[in-house]
């Protein structure tokens, strides 16, 4: 008797169990992005590594208006003038003004640097200075001058994240000038959420400005 | 001082049965299910915070346990047990799902983040150990602990789509089927209802330092990264027993 019962009760047991495992329901939500910076302010802080006195800095600057209208942008200030056949080394330094004090973006950005990623493009390039690769600041697409005269400037970044093997990031980078000449730096800065390779290609651009270059 | 302690605890295993033994234990093979509340990280619904992610809670919710156990005395009140034991700790429910989806927008800096999971958490554990078993009356006090493995059936799997720029990122954490060492101690009441057959009341404490979970397309170190689950619980459980044996 007391067999029989028990029987029923682990029968019964064994089938909710199971009926309750059986229930597998699916569930989502989406997060949205509440805020995001302003990124108006890029500067480019360079100091000769021969000459600790030579430094430059160069700064371009699109602050917001009135209901955040962009206000035309201010390249007065995005230029650099840097000394023939030296070895620069460099901070780019982001700042969103449309906050009191200022933010400095710059910081955000080293703690998401694993996925973000930094180009520079000197123009005019040499086709043999025009180098596409996971460890090089070119920019695919530019337009290469086969004749010259060309803006004699090399970018490498020095610094890496905190990936598995390492990536370079480019919030620190060594300029390397050669002879006289001028030209324009192309500065991108690529969001690369969980894409970053090395490469241009995956994400999206936070950033993308010009800045006039004289080397003498 | 150490000597101490196993003196003590030999004087234990050796005079506290003799307080209750007027007969010998009784082997027994018995069935048991009850209640399974998940504990410490298993049993944590937090994503963590920036810089901070925390990658072993494990959104467990209390569930289910059954199973079987039975022991084989060899002493009067000392014996060899084991028990194979199913748990349900059930899937992530909406709050949750939200608090991960929150959590990846914050980690990747992205435009949105969607979640979506399916699963539940299931497994099997094996188990066996030591028994001791103190006779009183109809009642019979038992202690056990015992070792062996944790079979996972599934996991939640978590799929994620983060969304910048229009452009879609997903990656996934996949519902883990690994096995792990595990170990479970615990005290349970044996009440003779009749000569054969008892009623059993337990609880347990279960701990296994986990599974080993995988996870598809994660290219970059940011945000909350499971890789290993740890999963420790309590049941408490009912059953009926049967002894074997004289």
């Amino acid at each position: 008797m007391l067999q029989s019962k028990t029987k029923k009760i682990l029968i019964g047991i064994f089938l909710a169990a199971v009926m309750i495992g059986s229930c597998n329901k699916k569930e989502s939500a989406v997060a949205p992005n509440i805020s995001n910076e302003a990124l108006t302010t890029v500067v480019l802080a360079l100091k000769n590594t021969n000459a600790p006195y030579d430094s430059d800095t160069a700064t371009w600057q699109q602050l917001l208006g009135a209901n955040g209208v962009p206000l035309p942008i201010d390249t007065s200030k995005a230029v650099l003038n840097l000394h023939a056949n030296c070895l620069y080394t460099a901070q780019v330094l982001i700042y969103d003004k449309t906050q009191n004090p200022p933010t400095d973006v710059s910081a955000e950005i080293l703690q998401r640097e694993n996925y973000h990623l930094f180009f520079f493009q000197p123009t005019p390039v040499s086709p043999s200075n025009f180098f596409v690769s996971d460890t090089t600041t070119s920019i695919p697409g530019t337009t290469i001058n086969p004749t010259g005269p060309y803006l004699n400037l090399t970018v490498k970044r020095t610094d890496l994240d905190t990936n598995n093997p390492p990536m370079q990031v480019g919030l620190s980078d060594n300029f390397i000038t050669g002879t006289a000449s001028s030209g324009h730096l192309r500065l991108v800065l690529r969001h690369q959420p969980n894409a970053k390779n090395g490469t241009y290609f995956p994400g999206s651009s936070d950033l993308d400005v010009t800045y006039r270059v004289s080397i003498y | 001082m150490k000597n101490k302690h196993y003196i003590i605890i030999a004087s234990f295993l050796l005079i506290v049965p003799n307080l209750f033994a007027q007969t010998n234990s009784k082997s027994f093979i018995g069935l048991s299910g009850g209640i399974s509340a998940p504990v410490g990280n298993y049993a944590k619904a937090d994503a963590g915070t920036f810089g901070n992610w925390n990658n072993t809670s494990g959104f467990a919710k209390t569930g289910y346990t059954i199973g079987a156990e039975g022991a084989w005395f060899f002493l009067p009140n000392i014996g060899i047990g084991g028990s194979i034991n199913y748990t349900d700790h059930g899937a992530l429910n909406s709050k949750d799902v939200n608090t991960l989806a929150t959590s990846y927008q914050e980690a990747f800096d992205v435009d949105q983040a969607a979640v979506s999971t399916s699963g539940r958490y299931q497994s099997l554990n094996v188990m066996a150990g030591p028994y001791l078993s103190l006779p009183y009356k109809k009642f019979n006090f038992e202690v056990r602990a015992m070792a062996g493995i944790l079979k996972s059936f599934s996991t939640p799997e978590v799929d994620i789509v983060l969304t910048d720029a229009s452009i879609n990122y997903p990656f996934s954490q996949k519902s883990s089927t690994a096995s792990a060492f595990g170990w479970q101690t615990g005290i349970g009441l044996r009440y003779a209802l009749t000569e054969k057959f008892s009623l059993t009341i337990r609880g347990d404490y279960f701990h296994s330092n986990g599974i080993t979970i995988e996870n598809t397309n994660r290219n970059n170190s940011a945000g909350r990264l499971v890789t290993n689950q740890p999963m420790s619980w309590i049941n408490g459980s009912m059953g009926i027993a049967y002894s074997i044996g004289r």
